[in-house]
């Protein structure tokens, strides 16, 4: 059976643009696993989201979803029913006038009942918390609510892999946990998940890190060891957890702190 | 110069949920100040940020702007969608174009302005849109500081930036309120990039203003006002560390004042230790 997701040598460059794409990245997932992208903007994240999802086709090298190419035109629609991709701006996928269509757009090509799509649809409406304004028009929606809106919309189209382009970006504390828990469901579910963001701490629970700098792979590994090595993190433009950025700024470096429990510990206990 | 609100509502009608976005809110502002307006995300920061701009009527309540020696100018937030111009310069000339000003003054003020937000001078002909995400924050202050404001307002300004360009865009407000002594209001559902640049803090929770006070103050009744909302990590720690036992101070007055009893109790810590 065809590995599950290749990237192989994939590069990229804008059309007479000095702008940096990617540069000859390498990376294969198993299907359930959590592979945290991390870099600093401009770092080629946003481009390599869209590379992986056949968005964007690369200029040199594979992107391949259990064995189809996103090089070809006529996989692509394979691909499509395979990842879906959560964009960081959420008004840039939305394409219906309101809340309940919006929901609905990528289900009705499905070759579903109608009954089936109101079932598919009300219930992500739920799970995101939207049902109330399912008439509602997706741009009147706040902030967070488009966020939601946006996570839904992937959502019932059930993908094998999820990509999403920080997506905590305009989340509060509540609403940034209500989705770090239902994107865990999605590993419970067997689905994949590749996050791209600029913050360590979002990812600290990901199976795998890739780190990305000027369009190339500069590091890869597990999240925990990059919090020993908090200088070049931040090089890389990679925002550390708050309690260790205090860490490092008081000189402790006995052992890595993430959170405030192990800071008060290192501080007086 | 004041901006003075007094139980200001506004309702939204949308769809089946009718929303009440603000209630009943009374505030006064006064130029000089660095506010922060804080809260989650849809608890009314941006409309209220609207109505003090003079863009959105208050279902109910009334604003008034005493003493007015300048605009009151709202930071667009989401620069990359309202960009025209196809240079950075003409953007940013956009407003004072049209206050009639003469254009040695215009062009003054263009200058002036993208001086101060730090855009490095070989972007002033370039178009906007080509511009990296943080690039075009710069951009859409210096349009803003470009309409001389007398209180500038500014909406979730570090969406979509990543830490060094968080730090750079601090930095900057903090150089922009001293030298161009102008009134700031921040929104945003950040603790801490607030806490580093206000001094006094407004907490807006489900369209109701539940605090007016400063952020050592705030940290210590947050818990029993609004539980769901972060506060600065630095006073959270020596909040935690205070109970704890450790010998610091819990609600100091000012971030750097939060950083010295830290750095305090790491030194008699190292000192107890050697000993």
């Amino acid at each position: 059976m065809a590995r599950f997701f290749v990237l192989e040598e994939v590069s990229y460059c804008y059309p007479g643009s000095a702008k940096t794409g990617v540069c000859q990245v390498n990376l294969e997932l198993e299907p359930g696993t959590f592979l945290a992208v991390l870099g600093a903007n401009g770092s080629g994240k946003s481009t390599l989201a869209r590379l992986c999802c056949g968005l964007l086709k690369p200029t040199a090298g594979r992107v391949l979803v259990e064995g189809y190419s996103t090089a070809n035109d006529e996989e692509l629609r394979y691909i499509y029913q395979r990842v879906g991709i959560v964009f960081q701006h959420p008004e840039d996928q939305f394409v219906a006038s309101t809340v309940e269509r919006e929901v609905a757009f990528g289900v009705e090509n499905q070759n579903l009942s109608s009954r089936a799509i109101r079932q598919v649809v009300d219930a992500e409406l739920a799970r995101f918390g939207l049902t109330a304004l399912k008439t509602a028009h997706p741009h009147s929606l706040s902030g967070g609510e488009k966020r939601f809106l946006s996570l839904a919309d992937v959502w019932a189209l059930q993908p094998k892999l999820i990509l999403v382009d920080e997506p905590l970006a305009m989340l509060d504390p509540g609403a940034r946990e209500r989705i770090a828990r239902l994107l865990k469901e999605l590993k419970t579910n067997g689905q994949s998940m590749i996050w791209f963001t600029h913050n360590l701490a979002e990812v600290m629970a990901a199976d795998q890190v890739l780190v990305i700098a000027a369009g190339r792979v500069v590091w890869r590994g597990q999240p925990a060891a990059l919090l020993a090595m908090a200088g070049q993190v931040r090089a890389w433009g990679i925002s550390l957890p708050p309690a260790t950025q205090v860490a490092s700024a008081l000189g402790i470096d006995r052992s890595p702190v993430v959170n405030v429990d192990e800071l008060v510990a290192a501080l007086w206990k | 110069m004041e901006i003075k609100l007094e139980e200001i509502s506004v309702v939204y009608a949308r769809g089946e949920a009718p929303l009440k976005a603000l209630n009943k809110v009374s505030l006064t502002i006064r130029a000089g100040e660095a506010v922060a307006l804080f809260g989650p995300v849809g608890s009314g920061k941006s409309t209220l940020l609207q109505v003090m701009a003079g863009l959105l009527k208050p279902t109910a309540g009334r604003l008034s702007v005493c003493g007015q020696d300048g605009p009151v100018v709202l930071a667009i937030q989401e620069p990359q969608r309202g960009f025209f111009a196809a240079t950075v310069r003409e953007e940013v000339a956009f407003g004072p174009e049209n206050l009639d000003l003469d254009p040695a003054e215009i062009e003054a003020r263009g200058t002036g302005a993208l001086t101060a937000v730090g855009l490095a001078r070989e972007k002033w002909e370039a178009p906007p849109q080509r511009l990296s995400g943080g690039e075009q924050r710069r951009v859409a202050l210096a349009a803003a500081l470009a309409m001389k404001p007398r209180f500038l307002l500014l909406d979730e300004p570090t969406t979509g930036l990543d830490g060094p360009g968080e730090e750079a865009l601090r930095q900057t407000l903090q150089r922009i309120k001293t030298e161009w002594a102008l009134g700031l209001l921040v929104a945003s559902h950040d603790p801490d990039f607030l806490y580093m640049l206000t001094d006094r803090v407004l907490v807006l929770v489900g369209g109701e203003l539940r605090a007016d006070t400063t952020w050592g103050a705030w940290a210590q009744e947050a818990a029993a006002v609004a539980p769901d909302l972060q506060i600065p990590f630095l006073l959270g720690l020596l909040r935690r560390l205070a109970e704890a036992g450790a010998p610091v101070q819990a609600a100091p007055a000012t971030p750097a004042a939060a950083w010295e009893e830290l750095f305090r109790l790491r030194r008699e810590r190292e000192k107890g230790g050697a000993g």
